[in-house]
């Protein structure tokens, strides 16, 4: 039986949008709070748009970009769906204080230049440690008067059930008068003095490319280029691959002037990839990042007074620590491909060899070795064909590509539970296997496995995974919640009317505001406040 | 639930304003005093259930200042508090969080702003855990000056998070560099710039490296994992170097993994063939029992099993051995340097020992073969302490006898045999084990249904090993060896018989044995046998038979024997090994017995008079010393030369009128006239490893010399002849030769090859003999093969498929036979003119056998293993020949006439499962 893999070549699509008129996107970004403290999470939705505000949906990964001084900047793809994307951020507890700027673009974008990009300024204020050289904070003598609620416009009209609500107690929100075909954001956000000052600082931004970026419409293009160890400059079968239980494993495609793209999917989750060559060098990934040169963080503004609003988010940060998490983060399983292998073997229930090769010719099908010039190759047999594939195998443990066929078979077989061979042929692109053999360790992390040369760990963050707002369970109800963003939603449209949130431990006044685009770009919005107090 | 007893009391003070809250319990549970103090104040608190949980507190203190109150509260546990904007308390287990912000520390009265446990996040730098990755040291926009660089860090435990001190960190290139972690892990590393490599390594850890880009000065903190010990197999190299090392000489150890590979006939673990695939063994040919070992004669060598002595190891005229192949676990074949604690046989000493049972768990094991089946299954007794083994085979073998040649006078015979074994083994402790061994065989067979013979060998021993130290062992064992074998003839109705023969002996040894005195290993013990012979016995089988009944003396001696031996390694190049065994034998009453004229052999003309002696009474003592030396040199780590020089006596003899062994061989005390047999052997040998000790090779020459040993007149009688002294002509005989031995141990390929030159001759030189064999010179011994070429050869396709070849070569043994016929005119009949004894030899002996094993598989968690052996037994399919006979066929005149054995290949094969 042969299988074909086949990942849609992306140069496919490239060739049907040059020749669909170019479309232009942007991005508008939305974010549930203005003010952070370093550690805070920060709640992002993300919409497509173009440059009609009409949505639309091309590009399947935002950047979105932190941007501060030359210490101090965060940097995530959030994953698009029907233009839509939404994200949580966790800030480094290790950001200094002083106004950032939040940039959103897309690869597509980048085309355009920075100017279409989606730019908003963001405060930042760390509330655990202070240095005045590092931390931009300036200490005003006028108290900036606490937010109050404004009164609804745009004939946006939000309602909660009551005006006054116990801890810990269930909140009904009403929303009516929305728009059809504008989407909106809708957050519950505790009151406060602390905001930003909605003012954009010049940035420059370096050139762009003169070589023009392909939209990424199916999922993330990874970009790579090849650096030769040596003058030999010849490289074959550039791979990336995913640690972990799955096979993930995308074959490179060297465009004409070497650079390295890998289609993969958007890759929720991943921190780490293995890039692996053919060839004398390795492979060095091209960050998707606009290298932005970094300028001086702007200073926060801050009262004395402040101090005790501050002070209730410093101590939510310092328990979100603290106290045992009471929600689990999903995270959706990146599966590649789902083929049956044709002999699987758990290790534990052999008797065990010291060596793969002895493992390999005392009771692995199909599997065996051959020294091909100096090098020692995975050889599989298929019965189909009746004939050796002459070491053209993909082994992977746990997950991880080996370049080096030498170096699985100097690993410690002990480490390694499964062994899957999978035979027959599988296409990645333009590369060919005939044949996989998967090694997989309990845990999957490979223990003390070397890679040699020309495979490299690369961090490379894939999109972060995707991530609703999440209300405690209140197991353990001495445990604090101490939330001050009570609810984020940032895909509400018209026939999201009826929602609902649980207060936390935090009292005081809390305002809904639900804010959305029109198709002029105007931002309108409609707000309402309700208190918390504790029960006695 | 207890309800929570909570006094509280207000005191109002009269006329004051202040007002006090007493809070008072006590030994009440930590969480609902917290759940109190929250309902009764305003504050929120905050803690983890799992902290607090079987907290019990007493307090009585005053609410009013609520932080000194919390203090009392929690006194005495570890638990810490912290109050935020004055509302809010979090207790949490020896952890604080920050209370107040260090950018507002400008306003604060005391500038300090305490420390909460939070900062640990400020410092919670990402850390280097993975080989794999390349660390960024340093911007790459702005790379330093300096071709070498400080990088600074700390190194933890990725399991316990702690430091790590101690820990070395290397790198090689472009320069060298290293450091060591201090004492709270801590340490500096100076680093070229550019792509390094640090190689990592430490106690406990395993050896590791991280790779680093360095740009400038950094930090790295470094995670490191333990070590992770894995279970593995553990492949033994000790004895490696026993080619070399081992101060004795001719001696082959084998144990039964490389037993199992080597081909034998009918797929059986033989362990008599397997010794007979060794250099300096010869056999008389093809399913004869009994071996030569260097020159000796088959009844020299001691046969020992598990401490019992085996007078008759085979089965079925030589086709299986005596011993169980499914029970065995290793053998020894000492051939030059006996140890002194083995005596009695002056030739060698093969020493077989069984496995003993699994003291953790039941299995068992069933063969199928086309002769014999067996099966065996052990397991605990008592877990741990006392295991079984319990070990059966049985044969069928009816129809081999169907297809051997005519002449062998086995054909249409039938023959049967059972063996069985059973064995305990049992742990008092440490230091004390007992085993228990008991063996059972019988044999019968007839080639023609009116003469039927039957024999058995029962073993039964004890033993006891006893550690006083580590290094100081003893073991005392005691037995009983039987052997015994009966015909019945029934030929002639008016001559029914039935003869029957039995030696018992009944042993007692002691040994002890301490090792490691500064290169000095002490052996001594004490040897005691008594034997019990019955030389014959014959009744009447049937009523109408006329046989008289007729029994012959029981023969009785002790033998007894002290020795000692030291091993002494003077330095690490030279080595000897001194021994020394006296013996003694005395042959006891009752007897009757005859004297003869002095210095002349005993004849039936020369009787002088018949002496009864009544009781257990000394008629004869023998005892003399009996000198083990060995020395060995290494000239190279990988190269020595031994020497030695041996002395043996023996006080039993076999009497029999074939070189073979048959079962209706029997066994004859010395006695009055019968004198012990004494050996003497002097041997040297070089012996060389190569390839680390893949391949020993050695050579040893010998010579050896032979002293009364026994041969017999013409027409003779053997059996029932209760003056066997007149029968018997005292032989001396004289061996020599040089075994040439390449072995591969272990690999792939394994196995041996020898080559032995040997000759081995006897002479009849005693001047009282009247006409000795060849005038009185030397003549070649019926074993005398002098060339000599075995190999054995095993391929290991995988540890599962193997292939194993065997091949043997040897000269044609000798014979005498007749060259002419002639009209003897003082008999008035032909007579045949014969040459010297043993002057012309039969063909030379070649064969070669393969065969193909298939162990059980590698899946542990199978029910059942299964292995299976095939083979071709003969290749070649040459028709050796057995012996050469003559036929007178009246007018065609003499013919003579080759009988081999079997002169077709034999296929094979034996199926075996394991549970």
């Amino acid at each position: 039986m042969k299988r074909t893999i086949n990942i849609l070549l992306a140069c496919f699509w490239w060739s049907m949008i040059t020749v669909m008129a170019q479309p232009y996107e942007r991005l508008h970004v939305q974010t549930d709070k203005d003010f952070y403290l370093a550690g805070e999470k920060m709640y992002l939705g993300v919409w497509g748009m173009d440059d009609k505000h009409n949505s639309l949906d091309m590009s399947r990964v935002a950047y979105i970009e932190l941007l501060g001084d030359a210490y101090n900047s965060v940097q995530v793809k959030v994953q698009l769906d029907n233009a839509q994307g939404n994200a949580v951020i966790d800030l480094p507890y290790t950001l200094s204080s002083g106004v950032y700027e939040l940039v959103a673009y897309t690869r597509w974008m980048r085309n355009e230049g920075e100017s279409i990009f989606f730019r908003k300024p963001i405060a930042v204020f760390n509330s655990l440690r202070y240095s005045p050289t590092l931390d931009q904070v300036v200490f005003v003598d006028e108290a900036t008067p606490a937010q109050v609620c404004s009164v609804t416009q745009d004939n946006i009209r939000v309602k909660t059930d009551r005006k006054i609500f116990g801890t810990r107690s269930k909140v009904s929100i009403v929303v009516d008068g929305l728009q059809e075909d504008v989407r909106y954001s809708l957050s519950v956000v505790k009151a406060g003095s602390l905001f930003c000052e909605n003012q954009l600082e010049e940035r420059h931004f370096p050139k762009k490319d003169n070589e023009e970026k392909m939209a990424e419409l199916e999922g993330m293009i990874v970009e790579a280029c090849f650096v030769p160890w040596g003058d030999n400059k010849e490289f074959m079968r550039p791979n990336l691959s995913v640690k972990g239980k799955n096979m993930n494993y995308y074959a490179g495609q060297i465009a004409n002037n070497g650079t390295v793209y890998f289609y993969t999917p958007s890759l929720p989750g991943v921190k780490e990839m293995f890039a692996g060559v053919e060839g004398d060098g390795q492979l060095e990934m091209v960050s998707p990042f606009i290298a932005t040169p970094p300028s001086k963080l702007r200073a926060i503004r801050l009262h004395k007074d402040q101090e005790q609003e501050l002070m209730e988010r410093c101590m939510q940060i310092q328990s979100a620590r603290f106290y045992p998490a009471d929600s689990i983060k999903k995270e959706l399983p990146a599966t590649f491909y789902n083929y049956k292998p044709r002999w699987s073997f758990d290790l534990d229930e052999y008797k065990r060899f010291p060596t793969f090769e002895e493992t390999f010719l005392e009771f692995i099908t199909g599997v065996s070795t051959m020294t091909k010039g100096e090098k020692k190759l995975i050889t599989i047999f298929d019965e189909v064909s009746g004939a050796s594939n002459n070491g053209n195998t993909l082994v992977l443990l746990d997950g991880v590509t080996i370049m080096n066929h030498q170096d699985l078979l100097s690993y410690n077989p002990y480490f390694v539970k499964w062994v899957d061979v999978y035979a027959g042929k599988y296409i990645f692109g333009e590369q060919v296997y005939e044949g996989i053999v998967s090694f997989r360790t309990p845990n999957h992390w490979m223990p003390s496995f070397q890679l040699s040369g020309n495979s490299v760990v690369v961090e490379y963050e894939g999109v972060l995974s995707k991530q609703g707002y999440e209300h405690p369970s209140w197991r353990q109800s001495s445990c604090p919640d101490l939330r001050h963003t009570l609810y984020w939603n940032p895909n509400v449209t018209v026939n999201d009317c009826q929602l609902e949130c649980w207060t936390s431990d935090m009292c005081g006044t809390y305002i809904v505001k639900v804010e959305g685009m029109t198709k002029e770009g105007k931002i309108i919005s409609g707000t309402t406040s309700f208190q918390v107090k504790e029960e006695h | 639930m207890k309800k929570l007893f909570v006094t509280l009391s207000l005191l109002a003070v009269l006329g004051g304003e202040v007002s006090a809250q007493q809070f008072q319990v006590k030994e009440k549970p930590l969480s609902g005093v917290l759940e109190q103090i929250q309902k009764q104040t305003t504050y929120r608190l905050f803690w983890i259930p799992a902290e607090v949980e079987g907290m019990t507190v007493s307090v009585n203190a005053d609410m009013k200042d609520m932080k000194s109150f919390m203090n009392e509260l929690l006194k005495g546990t570890d638990l810490k508090c912290t109050f935020i904007n004055d509302s809010y308390i979090h207790i949490l287990k020896n952890k604080f969080l920050i209370d107040r912000m260090p950018a507002f520390a400008q306003w604060y009265a005391e500038k300090a702003v305490s420390e909460g446990s939070i900062n640990n996040l400020l410092s919670d730098s990402k850390k280097a855990d993975s080989e794999n990755k390349i660390y960024v040291i340093g911007n790459k926009e702005k790379v330093s000056d300096e071709d070498m660089v400080e990088v600074r860090g700390v190194i933890t435990s990725f399991k316990t998070g702690e430091p790590m001190m101690g820990v070395n960190m290397v790198i090689k290139e472009p320069k060298w560099s290293a450091a060591v972690s201090g004492l709270d892990g801590d340490y500096v590393l100076r680093v070229p710039k550019g792509q390094v490599e640090v190689e990592i390594s430490g106690m406990g850890i395993m050896d590791t490296r991280r790779r680093l880009m360095v740009y400038d000065a950094g930090r790295l903190d470094i995670e490191l994992e333990d070590k992770m010990y894995t279970l593995g197999e553990v492949t033994v190299t000790a004895g490696k170097r026993k080619n070399v090392e081992d101060v004795q000489m001719g001696v082959q150890k084998l144990a039964v993994q490389e037993l199992k590979t080597i081909p034998t006939a009918f797929g059986e673990l033989d362990i008599l063939r397997i010794v007979q695939t060794l250099p300096g063994v010869k056999t008389m040919g093809e399913a004869s029992g009994g071996f030569n070992v260097r020159g000796g004669a088959t009844d020299q060598n001691l046969i020992l099993f598990n401490e019992n002595t085996v007078f008759n190891p085979t089965h079925l005229f030589g086709f299986f051995s005596a011993f169980n192949g499914n029970v065995l676990d290793d053998m020894e074949l000492y051939k030059s340097s006996i140890p002194p604690k083995y005596g009695g046989r002056i030739s060698s000493v093969l020493n077989v020992n069984s496995r003993k049972g699994d003291k953790e768990e039941y299995h068992g094991e069933v063969s199928l073969g086309l002769l014999t089946s067996s099966f065996n299954i052990e397991g605990p007794l008592k877990k741990k302490k006392t295991s079984f083994l319990l070990s059966g085979r049985t044969t069928y073998s009816d129809w081999i006898l169907g297809i051997i040649p005519e002449k062998s006078g086995y054909k249409n015979g039938k023959a049967g045999f059972y063996d069985a074994n059973a064995l305990i083994s049992h742990q008092f402790n440490s230091r004390n084990h007992l085993y228990l061994n008991g063996y059972y065989s019988y044999d019968r067979f007839n080639f023609v249904e009116e003469e039927k013979y039957n024999y058995t060998n029962i073993n039964a021993s004890m033993k006891w090993v006893h550690l006083f130290k580590e290094n100081f062992r003893s073991s005392v064992s005691m037995g009983y060896d039987h052997y015994d074998y009966a015909t019945e003839n029934y030929a002639n109705e008016n001559d029914a018989y039935k003869m029957s023969f039995d030696i018992n002996q009944y042993f007692l040894k002691s040994d002890f044995e301490v090792s490691g005195l500064k290169g000095h290993t002490l052996n001594w013990g004490v040897n005691g046998i008594l034997y019990d012979v019955l030389p014959g016995k014959v009744l009447p089988a049937t009523a109408g038979s006329l046989r008289n009944a007729q029994t012959m003396q029981k023969e009785n001696a002790l033998e007894t024997a002290i020795y000692a031996n030291e091993e002494w390694e003077i330095t690490k190049r030279l080595m000897i090994s001194a021994g020394v065994r006296y013996s003694w034998f005395s042959a006891l009453g009752p007897r009757t017995y005859r004297t003869y004229t002095e210095g002349e052999l005993p004849t039936i003309h020369n009787v002088v008079d018949t002496v009864a002696v009544e009781g257990s009474k000394n008629l004869k003592t023998y005892h003399g010393a009996e000198t083990r030396l060995s020395m060995r040199y290494n000239l190279l780590d990988n190269f020595s030369i031994k020497a030695g020089y041996n002395t043996m006596r023996q006080y039993i003899h076999k009497v029999s009128n074939t070189m073979v062994m048959s079962p209706t061989d029997t066994w004859k005390l010395s006695d009055m006239h019968i004198k012990p047999q004494l050996g003497e052997q002097y041997s040297a040998g070089l012996y060389l490893d190569l390839m680390d000790g893949g391949i020993e090779t050695s050579v040893e020459a010998y010579y050896k010399k032979l002293q009364d040993y026994l041969d017999y007149r013409s027409g003779a009688q053997l059996l029932m002849n209760p003056h066997l002294e007149t029968d018997v002509i005292p032989t001396e005989g004289r061996a020599y030769g040089v075994e040439f031995m390449v072995k591969k141990p272990s690999g792939k390929l394994n196995g041996w090859l020898s080559y032995t030159y040997s000759r081995t001759e006897l002479r009849q030189s005693d001047s009282r003999i009247e006409k000795p064999v060849n005038d009185g010179e030397w003549y070649p011994a019926e074993y005398d093969k002098p060339h000599e070429v075995k190999l054995v050869g095993n391929y290991q396709f995988t540890k599962r498929y193997s292939a194993s070849l065997n091949f043997d070569y040897s000269t044609g043994r000798p014979q005498t036979m007749p060259v002419s016929k002639y009209y003897d005119h003082t008999v008035g009949a032909p007579s045949f003119f014969y040459t010297n004894r043993n002057e012309v030899r039969i063909p030379d002996y070649m064969r070669m056998d393969v065969s193909f094993n298939i162990k059980p598989s590698h899946k542990l968690t199978a029910k059942t293993h299964r292995f299976f052996t095939v083979g071709i037994y003969n290749l070649l399919g040459r028709k050796n020949v057995y012996s050469i006979y003559f036929k007178n066929e009246g007018d065609e005149g003499v013919k003579g006439y080759r009988m081999s054995i079997f002169g077709a290949p034999i296929p094979f094969v034996s199926y075996n499962i394991k549970f």
